[in-house]
C-alpha cells in the first residue's frame, strides 16, 4: 500500500485543482527529517468533491496546508485552475485567498476570541480590500500589539499597577533635577511628621504620577513605533501613498541618528544646518504622507502618525536632557501631553477607518450569515466563545465562503462536534456546494462521514495513497487492507453487528521519520508477504476509476 | 565528528571554564566581568542541555554591546564637564583641557567607547578621579548590600506569594480569596519608596501623635547598614524594613499571577483526574498543580529583578544603604561619569544574566519544552 | 422503580444545579437508575444533555461552589451524599473510578507517567515505591503499552493521543475499582483508535468483572458494546432499555433522531442526513412541556402543554417518555398532520422554526 505512482490522475480531463507528486519533508526535534507527505498525486473536478481519509498522522491536514502553501511543500506540483501555486511568491499567493478557502477542525479555536462575529466573517474582506487599494498590513500589527497591551493589562489592569511605574518615573526625573543638594532620611521624615504634610506629600506625588502618565503613554508609543516600521517595511512598496511613507521613515531615522550625533560632538555651521534640514525634509515627507493617507481612512495614516510620535519623542529626549533643573519638569509634562494627545489621535483615526470597513462589509456579512443558516440579528455583535461548536462551525464556513471562493478545503471539519450537529454540518456543506458551485476536498478520520459526502476517496496511510476511487466501490470492494481495517473500525450503530469481532489494526502508525521500506503499511499488514518489504507497489487500476496501491488487493488471485 | 557536533555545547562550555579558571590567577577582575555568565551557562548544560545553554550564553554578546554602547553614548550627552567638577571653581581653561586630555575626553566619541570596552573586557572600569577610587572596587564592595536587599527581598516575596496565591487561588470566588486579593492589591498600588517611609514611621521611629496618642512602635532600626560579619541576627534586623518595602509589591504582583494560574490549572481535566484518584487536597495543590501553575511566575519573577534593581537603588536611597544605588546617585551629584556608566553598565548585566537564568530554570521545570529545544 | 437485589450503583432522584449569574441552571433532572455488578451501561446524550455532569455527580466530583446536587447515589448500599470528603476519597481508587475525555488533558504534563500511575497504589494500596513501580509496570502492560519499562519514565507529550488514554486507562485501572465511568474516552480520538481503546476498555471490564458506565454522544460507539443504554435529553433520562431492545424497537423520537444523523456505510453518497435541527434547550428556563418538543418531527400541541411521564414499554426494562412513542400509529398519524402543516419537509425533517 501506500504506493507511487499516477495513474489514477485524469489526463483526458481538465482538473480545478492538479496535485502531483507532492512531497512535504519537515526537520524534526531531533534534526532528522519528517517524511510527512511522500509523493501524493490527486486531481478534483471543478464541482466535485473529494474525500481524504486517514488516521492522524498520516499527512492529510498537511497535504491540506501543502495546498494552501503554507508551509510550501519541499517538492511536487500544485496547480489550481491552470496555475501552479507552488511558484507564486508569497504576495501572488495571497491573491489566490478569494478562489481558495479553508475551514479548520477545532470551529471555535480557529475563530479570533477577541473580536465579535461580524469582524470575524468580514475578515478576509478587510485584508481584501487592502489588498485591492494596495494600503499596508499594518492593522494586523496594529491589532496583534493592541491584543498583547490587553493581555498584559488585563493581568494588571487596576490603575495602580500604572501609577506604581509613573511614580518612580516622576521621582527619578524630579530627583535629577534637583540633583545639587542631597536629601538625607531624618529631611524625608521630618517632611511627613506635620499632619499638612502627611496629606500633601501624596498629593504632590500623584500629581507628578499624573505627569508622568501621559509619558508613559508616550514611552508606549515609541516602543510601538519601533516595531511598526518593520510592518511598513515588510509590506508593499507598490503605491504612491508608501513610496512617500517610506522615504519619510527613512529620512526621519537618518534625522534621529543625526540629531543623536549633534549632541555629543557638537557640529557647527555647515553640519548644523544640514541636520536642521534633513530633519525638516523628514516632517515634510510624512506630513505628505498623513495628508494622502488621510484621503481615504487607512491604516497607512495611523502609521504615518505613529512615526511623528516616535519622532517627536526622539527630540523630546534629547531636548529636555540638556535642560537644567525646573525648566525640565515644565517642559516634561508639557511634551508628555503632546504625545498623549498625539495617542488620542492615532486611537480615533484607527475607530474610524474600522467603522468605515464594517459598514462597507456589512451586507455581505448580512449575506453569508443567512445562508449558513444563522441568526443574523443578535449575533453580529457576540464574540466566538458564546456559540456552540455547531454553529462556531457556520460562522466558520459563513467566513470560508464570504469571497466566493472556488475550491474549499476542509479540515476535520466535523471531527470535533457531536453526531447530530455534525449531520447538520455535513447538509449544510451540501447545501452549500450546490448553491455556490463549489468543489470541496474533505478530509476526515471516519470513513462513513467522507462517504456520505464524497464523489471520490482517497485513503491515505503515512504520506501516500493507498487506494482511490467512487465511493460506493470503494465501500463494497475494499482492495486495500488498510482501507478494510479503517471500515472495520467504523463504530455501527447496530447491536448485531459484533463490534468485538472486527479485524483491528495493530500496533501505532509508524515513524515518519524512518518510513518502513517498500509498502509502508506492511508492518501492520495482516496479509504482509516477502515481496512487501522489498518492493514499493504502484497504483493499478482494478475497476473503472478505481485504483489501488498494494501487491495483493483484495479481489486478486495473487491475494489466495 | 558526530561526537563533536553533538557535543559542541559540552565542549564550548568546558573551555570557557577553564578560561575563567586560569584568568582567576592571571587576572582576577577579568574573571568577575565573565564568571557570572559561565555560571549561569554551567546550570543550564546541568538542568537543560549543553548546546542549547551555550547558544543562549552567546547569544548574550551582542546584547551586552547594544548595552554597553547605549550606556556609554548616554553618559557621554548629559551636560555638565566633569573635569571642572574635579577641579573646583578656580579652575582655569588651560587645566581644564589638560585635564580633558589626560582623561582622554578630547579624543572622538569612537575612540573613547573603544577604549573604554577594551578595559571592561578585562575588568577594568577605569579610576573614578573625583571619588578616587577604582571603579570595579566601588562597586564591588557597594553591590553586596544592594544583592543582600535583592535577595532578600525575593525571597520575603516569593514566602509571601506562593502561600497567599495558592491559598486564594483554591478559594477561588470566596471572601477568603477577596480579602488577600484586595490586600495585595492595595500593596501594589503603593510605590515602595511610600511604603518605605510609612513603615519607618509607624515600625522604627514611633510614628504619629494625634490628639495626644501615639501610633506607633519603635521595633526596628531606621536606617543604616550593618554587615553580615557584625553578627547575622543585627543583620537581618536592619534588612528587614528595606526587603519588606521592597517585596511588598513584587509579593503582590507573584501573588497575582499565581493565583489567575492556579485557577486555571485547577480547571485542567488531569486535576479532575488526580482528584478521582482519590488523593488529598494537599497533595493536588502542591504536588500537581503548583508546577504546572508556576510557568509565568518564573519568567516574572526574572523580569521583576529590573524592577527590583530599580526599587533597590530607590530604598537603599531611603535607607542609606551603602549599595549601588547610594553609588550611582552620589555620581550623578558629583557629574562623576566614569562611576556611573560602570555602575549601570554592571547592573544591566546583571539584569540580562539573571533573565537568562530564568529562561532557563523555565525550560528545566516544564518538561515540554525541554523536548523542543532538543530539537531546535 | 423496581431495584435489583445485586445492585452496585442506584441512583435515585438525582438533580444537580449550577448557579449562573443567569440564573439556576439545572443540568441532571430527577434522575433514577441502578446498575447491577458486572454490568455495563452506556449513557448518550448530545453535548448539554447533562450527561457528563451526571457522571461527575455521580462520583462527586464536581466543586461545590456555586453548584448544588439532590437525590441520592447508593454505591454499594452507602449513601455517597452524605459521605465526608475524607471517605470519598477512599471510595475514588480503589471503589470507583473514571476516564475523562481529553486524554492530554487528563494527564499532568510536568510529572512522569510511570509516577502518575503509580501514585494512586501509593495512597490507597499503600506499595513502597519499589512495589508501586512494579506494579505500574505492570499495568502498563495490561493496558497494551510496548516497552513498557522505558516508558514509564516519559512525560505524557511524549505519547500518541491513543496512548495517553491508555495510561489513563491504567491509571483509573490501578486500584482495581469495581465501578468505571469513562466520560466520552474516544470522542478526541480518531476512529481506528477508538475502536482500540473501546475493546481495551471492553476487555478490561470482562477480565475484572466490573460495571461500566460508558458516556458518549454516539449510538455507535455503545451499539455493540453496552449491556443496556440509557439516552439522555436536557437532564433527563428520555429513554432508557437493554441494548437490543433498543434498537429493535425504539420509542423516543430523540433516539430515533440520533440514530437517522449518523452517517451510514450502507446508504449511498450524498444521501441527505436527517439531522436535529436546532440547539438543545436552555436549562435556565426550560421550556413547559416536552423538552424535545422544540425539535421533534411528531410534536402535537399536547407535547407542548404538558411533559410526558417515564411509563413502560411491553419489553420488560424498557422505558420512554414520550406521547407519540415512534412506530405507533398516533406518532404516525402526527407525523402525517405535521407534513399537512409544513411543520416537517417531504424529506422528513423537521423545518427549523427561528425563534
Amino acid at each position: 500500500m501506500a504506493g507511487s505512482g499516477n495513474l489514477h490522475l485524469r489526463e483526458q480531463e481538465k482538473p480545478l485543482l492538479r496535485v502531483e507528486d507532492l512531497v512535504v519533508n519537515f526537520l524534526s526535534a531531533g534534526g532528522e527529517t519528517v517524511q510527512a507527505v511522500s509523493g501524493f498525486s490527486i486531481d478534483v473536478l471543478e464541482g466535485e468533491t473529494l474525500g481524504l481519509v486517514g488516521e492522524s498522522g498520516c499527512g492529510k491536514s498537511t497535504t491540506a496546508r501543502a495546498i494552501i502553501q503554507s508551509p510550501k511543500p519541499t517538492a511536487g506540483s500544485i496547480q489550481l485552475d491552470g496555475v501552479e501555486l507552488t511558484e507564486l511568491d508569497d504576495e501572488e499567493m495571497r491573491r489566490t485567498r478569494p478562489i481558495l478557502q479553508m475551514i479548520f477542525q477545532d470551529p471555535i479555536s480557529s475563530l479570533n476570541p477577541r473580536r465579535t462575529i461580524r469582524d470575524v466573517v468580514a475578515e478576509p474582506l478587510y485584508v481584501w480590500w487592502e489588498e485591492e487599494t494596495g494600503r499596508l498590513a499594518i492593522a494586523s500589527w496594529f491589532e496583534k500589539t493592541g491584543n498583547l497591551f490587553q493581555k498584559i493589562s488585563s493581568k494588571f489592569s487596576r490603575p495602580a499597577r500604572i501609577l506604581a511605574p509613573l511614580a518612580w518615573l516622576s521621582l527619578i526625573f524630579w530627583l535629577v533635577s534637583e540633583a545639587s543638594d542631597e536629601r538625607s532620611l531624618e529631611t524625608w521624615l521630618s517632611w511627613l511628621k506635620t499632619p499638612a504634610q502627611f496629606i500633601g506629600f501624596p498629593v504632590l506625588f500623584i500629581l507628578a504620577a499624573m505627569a508622568a502618565a501621559l509619558s508613559v503613554v508616550g514611552a508606549v508609543w515609541l516602543v510601538l513605533a519601533v516595531i511598526l516600521p518593520f510592518g511598513v517595511i515588510s509590506g508593499k512598496f507598490g503605491s504612491v501613498t508608501n513610496t512617500v511613507g517610506l522615504t519619510g521613515l527613512f529620512t526621519s531615522l537618518f534625522a534621529v541618528v543625526f540629531l543623536f550625533f549633534r549632541t555629543w560632538s557638537s557640529l557647527g555651521g555647515v553640519a548644523h544646518w544640514l541636520s536642521s534640514g534633513i530633519l525638516l525634509l523628514a516632517v515634510g515627507f510624512l506630513a505628505v504622507w498623513s495628508l494622502l493617507a488621510c484621503r481615504e481612512p487607512s491604516r497607512a495614516g495611523s502609521s504615518a502618525l505613529a512615526v511623528l510620535v516616535f519622532m517627536l519623542f526622539a527630540i523630546q529626549v534629547f531636548y529636555i536632557v540638556g535642560l537644567d533643573g525646573n525648566t525640565k519638569l515644565a517642559v516634561f509634562s508639557l511634551s508628555a501631553a503632546v504625545d498623549g494627545i498625539l495617542y488620542w489621535l492615532i486611537a480615533r483615526r484607527y475607530k474610524l477607518a474600522r467603522a468605515q470597513m464594517r459598514q462597507r462589509a456589512e451586507p455581505e456579512v448580512k449575506r453569508v450569515l443567512e445562508a449558513v443558516g444563522m441568526e443574523v440579528e443578535g449575533s453580529l455583535e457576540r464574540k466566538p466563545h458564546e456559540f456552540s461548536g455547531g454553529q462556531a462551525q457556520r460562522i466558520s464556513i459563513a467566513r470560508a465562503l464570504i469571497l466566493n471562493p472556488k475550491v474549499v478545503i476542509c479540515d476535520e471539519p466535523v471531527s470535533a462536534l457531536d453526531v447530530s450537529v455534525q449531520a447538520q454540518i455535513l447538509n449544510l456543506l451540501e447545501d452549500m456546494k450546490a448553491a455556490y458551485g463549489l468543489t470541496l476536498v474533505f478530509i476526515a478520520h471516519d470513513l462513513a462521514v467522507v462517504k456520505n459526502i464524497s464523489d471520490r476517496v482517497a485513503v491515505m496511510y503515512l504520506g501516500k495513497i493507498c487506494e482511490v476511487g467512487p465511493p460506493e466501490l470503494l465501500y463494497s470492494a475494499p482492495q486495500h487492507p488498510y482501507t478494510r481495517l479503517l471500515i472495520d473500525a467504523i463504530p455501527r450503530p447496530d447491536p448485531e453487528f459484533d463490534q468485538r469481532n472486527a479485524v483491528r489494526i495493530e500496533g501505532e502508525l509508524p515513524s515518519p521519520l524512518a518510513p518502513p521500506s517498500g509498502c509502508r503499511f506492511r508492518t501492520r499488514c495482516p496479509n504482509v508477504q516477502a515481496k512487501c518489504s522489498t518492493e514499493e507497489p504502484q497504483m493499478k487500476e482494478v475497476a473503472s476509476g478505481h485504483y489501488v496501491a498494494c501487491h495483493y488487493p483484495a479481489d486478486s488471485e495473487l491475494n489466495q | 565528528m558526530k561526537f563533536l557536533k553533538r557535543n559542541i555545547g559540552r565542549i564550548v562550555l568546558t573551555g570557557l571554564v577553564l578560561v575563567i579558571l586560569f584568568a582567576w590567577f592571571a587576572r582576577p577582575p577579568f574573571s568577575w566581568t565573565f564568571g557570572l555568565l559561565i555560571l549561569v551557562g554551567a546550570f543550564g548544560a546541568l538542568v537543560t542541555d549543553a548546546n542549547y545553554a551555550a547558544r543562549r550564553i552567546f547569544s548574550l554578546i551582542p546584547v551586552l554591546l547594544i548595552v554597553s554602547f547605549v550606556v556609554f553614548s548616554l553618559m557621554s550627552s548629559l551636560p555638565g564637564d566633569p573635569a571642572l567638577t574635579i577641579l573646583g571653581a578656580g579652575a582655569t581653561a588651560e587645566s581644564i583641557a589638560q585635564l580633558n586630555q589626560e582623561l582622554g575626553f578630547d579624543q572622538p566619541f569612537f575612540n573613547r567607547y573603544g577604549n573604554w570596552m577594551g578595559d571592561v573586557i578585562v575588568g577594568d572600569l577605569g579610576t573614578s578621579r573625583i571619588l578616587r577610587e577604582d571603579v570595579a572596587d566601588g562597586i564591588s564592595r557597594s553591590i553586596t548590600p544592594t544583592l543582600q536587599l535583592m535577595a532578600y527581598s525575593l525571597i520575603l516575596a516569593v514566602l509571601i506569594a506562593v502561600p497567599a496565591g495558592m491559598y486564594s487561588g483554591y478559594k477561588n470566588g470566596t471572601r477568603q480569596d477577596r480579602i488577600i486579593s484586595y490586600t495585595m492589591l492595595g500593596f501594589l498600588a503603593i510605590p515602595n519608596f511610600v511604603l518605605a517611609l510609612v513603615l519607618v514611621l509607624f515600625l522604627a521611629v514611633g510614628g504619629v501623635t494625634i490628639f495626644g496618642v501615639d501610633i506607633g512602635f519603635r521595633w526596628l532600626p531606621a536606617a543604616r547598614y550593618v554587615p553580615i560579619g557584625a553578627g547575622w541576627s543585627d543583620h537581618l534586623k536592619h534588612m528587614l524594613l528595606p526587603s519588606l518595602s521592597l517585596a511588598m509589591s513584587q509579593a503582590a504582583v507573584f501573588m497575582r499571577l499565581l493565583r489567575s494560574d492556579m485557577i486555571g490549572t485547577l480547571r485542567l481535566p488531569f486535576i479532575d483526574l488526580a482528584r478521582s484518584k482519590g488523593l488529598k487536597t494537599g497533595r493536588i495543590l502542591f504536588r500537581h498543580a503548583l508546577r504546572p501553575s508556576s510557568f509565568t511566575l518564573i519568567t516574572v519573577m526574572g523580569l521583576s529583578v529590573g524592577s527590583l534593581i530599580g526599587g533597590a537603588l530607590i530604598t537603599e536611597y531611603v535607607f542609606t544603604l551603602p549599595g549601588v544605588g547610594s553609588y550611582i546617585f552620589t555620581g550623578i551629584f558629583k557629574r562623576d561619569f566614569v562611576a556611573v556608566q560602570g555602575a549601570v553598565l554592571v547592573i544591566s548585566t546583571l539584569f540580562i544574566v539573571v533573565l537568562t537564568f530564568s529562561d532557563l530554570l523555565y525550560l528545566a521545570l516544564d518538561p515540554r519544552l525541554k523536548h523542543q529545544s532538543e530539537a531546535a | 422503580m423496581k431495584v435489583a437485589e445485586d445492585a452496585l450503583l442506584e441512583v435515585d432522584n438525582l438533580r444537580t444545579q449550577f448557579d449562573t449569574p443567569g440564573g439556576l441552571l439545572t443540568a441532571v433532572d430527577g434522575v433514577s437508575f441502578s446498575l447491577s455488578k458486572g454490568k455495563s451501561l452506556g449513557v448518550v446524550g448530545e453535548s448539554g444533555s447533562g450527561k457528563s455532569v451526571m457522571s461527575r455527580s455521580i462520583m462527586r466530583l464536581l466543586p461545590k461552589v456555586n453548584i448544588q446536587t439532590e437525590g441520592t447515589v447508593r454505591f454499594k448500599s452507602r449513601n455517597l451524599m452524605e459521605l465526608a470528603p475524607r471517605d470519598l476519597r477512599k471510595l475514588w481508587g480503589p471503589e470507583m473510578a473514571m476516564i475523562f475525555q481529553d486524554p492530554l488533558g487528563s494527564l499532568n504534563p510536568v510529572v512522569k507517567v510511570g509516577k502518575q500511575v503509580a501514585e494512586g497504589l501509593r495512597v490507597h494500596s499503600g506499595f513502597s515505591k519499589k512495589e508501586a513501580r512494579s506494579e505500574a509496570l505492570k499495568l502498563l502492560r495490561e493496558v497494551g503499552i510496548s516497552e513498557p519499562e522505558r516508558r514509564l519514565d516519559e512525560y505524557p507529550h511524549q505519547f500518541s493521543g491513543g496512548m495517553r488514554q491508555r495510561i489513563v486507562i491504567a491509571i483509573a485501572l490501578a486500584c482495581q475499582p469495581d465501578l468505571l465511568i469513562a466520560d466520552e474516552p474516544t470522542t478526541a480520538l480518531d476512529v481506528t483508535v477508538q475502536a482500540q481503546i473501546l475493546d481495551l476498555i471492553e476487555e478490561q471490564r470482562n477480565q475484572r468483572n466490573m460495571s461500566l458506565i460508558l458516556v458518549t454522544h454516539d449510538l455507535g460507539v455503545v451499539a455493540g458494546r453496552t449491556d443496556e443504554i440509557m439516552v439522555m435529553y436536557a437532564g433527563r433520562i428520555v429513554e432508557r432499555a437493554p441494548t437490543k431492545v433498543l434498537f429493535a424497537n425504539m420509542k423516543m423520537p430523540y433516539t430515533e433522531a440520533l440514530l437517522e444523523s449518523i452517517p451510514k456505510l450502507e446508504r449511498p453518497s450524498h444521501s441527505h442526513l436527517l439531522s436535529i435541527p436546532g440547539q438543545p434547550p436552555n436549562m435556565i428556563d426550560a421550556p413547559r412541556g416536552c423538552k424535545f418538543a422544540p425539535r421533534c418531527k411528531y410534536v402535537q400541541d399536547r407535547c407542548v402543554e404538558e411533559e410526558p411521564e417515564l411509563i413502560s414499554a411491553a419489553t420488560p426494562g424498557h422505558l420512554y417518555r414520550c406521547f407519540f412513542p415512534v412506530g405507533s400509529a398516533e406518532s404516525a398519524d402526527a407525523l402525517a398532520r405535521n407534513m399537512a402543516n409544513g411543520k416537517v419537509d417531504e424529506s422528513g425533517s423537521r423545518v427549523h422554526i427561528r425563534t
